[in-house]
């Protein structure tokens, strides 16, 4: 019968993810009224951020941020966002200069309105220079060399880099090491997370940096969806360890019909 | 130890094996294998549809796959589609795969078609599966009307019945926009041409049975061309890989006798 | 306003892409075509973004006299010429071709070519045995890197079985479980967006 309403195969897919959407959205509901914040364990990459700014104020050096070769859709995309902001106002507030380059037109327009927004909310509108957004290149390692010349150039002290990165991460890390940069680092892409590892101070791995903007912010709301994503995780790999013992012990059974609709 | 010193013997480890190869047998692993077999167990005429998703960066390690991979597919006269979701793949096809067609006496647009690039990613791969021509703008990589292609008048879509066989030769994320918009909805069978770094990304769909196959990086390629019984490129600079590589091992351990010798002195808090 | 109508063209969006992709309804109107259109066309034009933003910036160095002027004019030099050249000739001309096959290809090998020197510096700096866990990083990594040349081959065949378990059963189980989670993350946060909460690109 399923088969006039859903696209065969996709039923079960619809449910799970409807059930994971369910639980996230049930916890943010109950972080609204909640009056203590649901606690994060400590994630030192996100902590050394503001140590990493104060020593770029210290220096008088800039601080450079990249979101690597992520494109508007991606959610490493959206991480990066929610800390572009937060290092903005870190930026604006301790009169450090922030140059954030980009390789993609799109992301480029949201990031020059993220840190124009956050250089006024920090009362410090006169400060956001736009010509320290720079586009570089749209290829990938047109714009890897320019960070390099950048980096030879402007000596930032500190280096953040969140988001999608490709073979380019390790010529960003070792050009930051050569200037003597704080790196911190985060990825989905897990072929890029051990040179990150090897050459950067700190490493968010993978789902870290998605709770960086609830993390940063203490917003109780936000805190809240990463502890509802907690709660959907151990629900699926609940199912995950249900589904590797059943299909190992009758193959192809009811379990494997179910998730197959 | 300085780095340009470890930057100038890397540079002889490289260059003295390409001068004077030790010829080190290179022996072919399962992912390679499951290609080959592949596109050897094709019927003649069946359509190829191999995927150019890299930049000029990853020539050394993609192309001599692709060159391969290509040879072997116009070899058993299979028709073969050439596009790419990287500006630059296309047109590396153009300069480096057009003129092994010509050599094995095949004729554009007959046994084989550059469709060029069109920006958008994963969204062109989902309007190719639904209607090619209209997707590619109907029109090939220098602007000739599709029409007027014989290999073009069988292929409206990307779907099983026309395409036997998708090999993606990527060096970034295209790997999976093939898989998630062209393999899973249309079932037609994804391998991948993969530079080195991405191969342990790409092992758990391999091993999950998403890839059928996997070609790592220039070794992939060199096991490719000795499958194929044509040493190429691939080949002759696998000795340098292997002098590289024996070099980085040989500085690990030596790194690590000064880290010990020296008291490790020199250790930077892990943070 | 300013957030207000991104979030509800976001929602929109969203129901269009579910509609379509799950419900039998949904797929055979294949609204995701339409979509799919207004993307490649942002995508096409915002190129123009990427093009007045380079133009505004190194005008604006000229203007202000800084010393890096020569580099600007070379850059806005190549990037309209370049341009106009292709215009001229479309990508199949013979100027335009050599300049690609001269120019640009040669410097992207270079740049990608550099990896193997950072690899190389980072590894010496990064494998040092602080620990019970480092140095079995560090013995994983060499197995690895022997096992996937054909020196490996020669000296052993342990080496190249060695690797080939590292990499199909161990990497493949660790790389799962980082992969899934950042998965799961990632859908979180489509959620996030989708529900209004993450606003972090909305903030004009």
């Amino acid at each position: 019968m399923e088969g006039a309403v859903f696209v065969k195969g996709l039923a079960a897919q619809f449910l799970l993810v409807g059930m994971f959407g369910a639980i996230v959205w049930a916890t943010i509901r109950r972080a609204r009224g909640a009056r203590h914040l649901p606690r994060i364990r400590r994630i030192p990459g996100l902590e050394a951020v503001e140590e990493a700014v104060g020593r770029a104020t210290e220096m008088g050096r800039p601080v450079h941020m990249t979101y690597g070769l992520g494109d508007i859709d991606d959610a490493p995309t959206f991480a990066f966002w929610g800390m572009l902001g937060h290092v903005a106002r870190l930026c604006a507030r301790y009169e450090t200069r922030l140059i954030q380059t980009n390789n993609n037109y799109l992301v480029m327009a949201i990031n020059e309105e993220v840190i124009r927004q956050a250089y006024a909310e920090s009362g410090r509108p006169d400060r956001y220079q736009p010509e320290d957004i720079r586009f570089l290149s749209p290829w990938q390692f047109g714009y890897a060399s320019a960070v390099l010349g950048l980096f030879q150039r402007e000596r930032p002290a500190a280096n953040i880099m969140i988001g999608t990165f490709l073979a380019e991460s390790l010529i960003f890390a070792e050009a930051g090491h050569a200037v003597g940069a704080v790196q911190i680092a985060g990825t989905a892409n897990t072929s890029q997370l051990p040179f990150f590892m090897a050459a950067c101070d700190f490493c968010l791995l993978g789902e870290e940096i998605y709770a960086a903007s609830a993390y940063l912010s203490r917003d109780p709301v936000l805190t809240g969806s990463v502890v509802g994503q907690d709660l959907a995780k151990i629900f699926i790999f609940g199912l995950i360890i249900i589904g590797t013992v059943v299909e190992n012990l009758w193959p192809r059974n009811w379990f494997w019909d179910l998730l197959s609709r | 130890m300085k780095n340009r010193w470890i930057y100038v013997l890397l540079v002889l480890a490289i260059i003295l094996p390409l001068a004077r190869p030790l010829g080190l047998p290179v022996n072919p692993t399962r992912e390679t294998e499951d290609l080959f077999r592949m596109v050897e167990g094709l019927p003649a005429g069946s359509v190829v549809y191999l995927a150019m998703d890299f930049d000029a960066g990853a020539i050394p390690e993609i192309l001599p796959q692709a060159e391969a991979v290509f040879t072997h597919a116009l070899l058993k006269d299979l028709k073969v589609i050439l596009h790419g979701l990287s500006d630059q793949g296309v047109l590396i096809a153009r300069d480096s795969l057009h003129p092994i067609a010509w050599s094995l006496g095949k004729a554009y647009g007959t046994d084989f078609i550059n469709l060029g690039f069109k920006p958008g990613g994963g969204i062109v791969l989902r309007g190719m599966t639904a209607d090619l021509w209209k997707t590619m703008g109907g029109v090939d990589i220098d602007g000739t009307q599709l029409a007027k292609f014989p290999l073009m008048q069988r292929l409206k879509r990307l779907d099983r019945s026309t395409v036997a066989l998708i090999v993606d030769f990527n060096s970034g994320g295209s790997a999976m926009a093939y898989r998630n918009y062209v393999s899973e909805p249309t079932g037609i069978p994804l391998a991948l041409g993969s530079c080195a770094v991405n191969f342990n990304v790409q092992m758990p769909f391999y091993r999950s049975g998403q890839y059928k196959a996997i070609l790592n990086g220039l070794r992939g390629a060199a096991e490719y061309e000795r499958l194929l019984g044509r040493p190429g490129k691939a080949t002759s600079a696998m000795d340098a890989q292997s002098t590289s590589h024996a070099l980085i091992i040989g500085l690990i351990v030596l790194g690590n006798v000064a880290y010990l010798l020296g008291g490790r002195r020199t250790d930077k808090p892990k943070r | 306003m300013a957030r207000e109508i991104p979030a509800t063209i976001t929602v929109l969006a969203v129901l269009v892409v579910v509609f379509s992709r799950y419900f039998a309804v949904g797929a055979a109107l294949d609204l995701t075509r339409v979509t799919d259109r207004w993307l490649m066309l942002t995508y096409a034009a915002s190129v123009f973004v990427g093009v007045i933003n380079l133009t505004r910036l190194h005008l604006d160095r000229l203007r202000r006299g800084k010393d890096t002027r020569s580099y600007d004019l070379v850059l806005l030099f190549v990037m309209y010429g370049y341009m106009a050249l292709g215009f001229a000739q479309t990508n199949a001309g013979v100027t335009f071709r050599w300049v690609y096959n001269a120019v640009l290809v040669p410097l992207d090998s270079t740049m990608y070519s550099l990896l193997a020197f950072y690899i190389a510096s980072a590894s010496f700096r990064a494998f040092r045995v602080r620990s019970f866990e480092a140095a079995l990083m560090m013995v994983a990594a060499a197995l690895v890197m022997i096992g996937s040349v054909p020196l490996g081959d020669a000296l052993s065949p342990a080496f190249p079985a060695a690797r080939a378990w590292l990499m199909r059963v161990a990497q493949t189980a660790g790389f799962r479980g980082i992969q899934i989670g950042a998965g799961l993350g990632g859908l979180a946060t489509a959620f996030r967006i989708f529900l209004g909460i993450e606003r972090a690109h909305l903030r004009a």
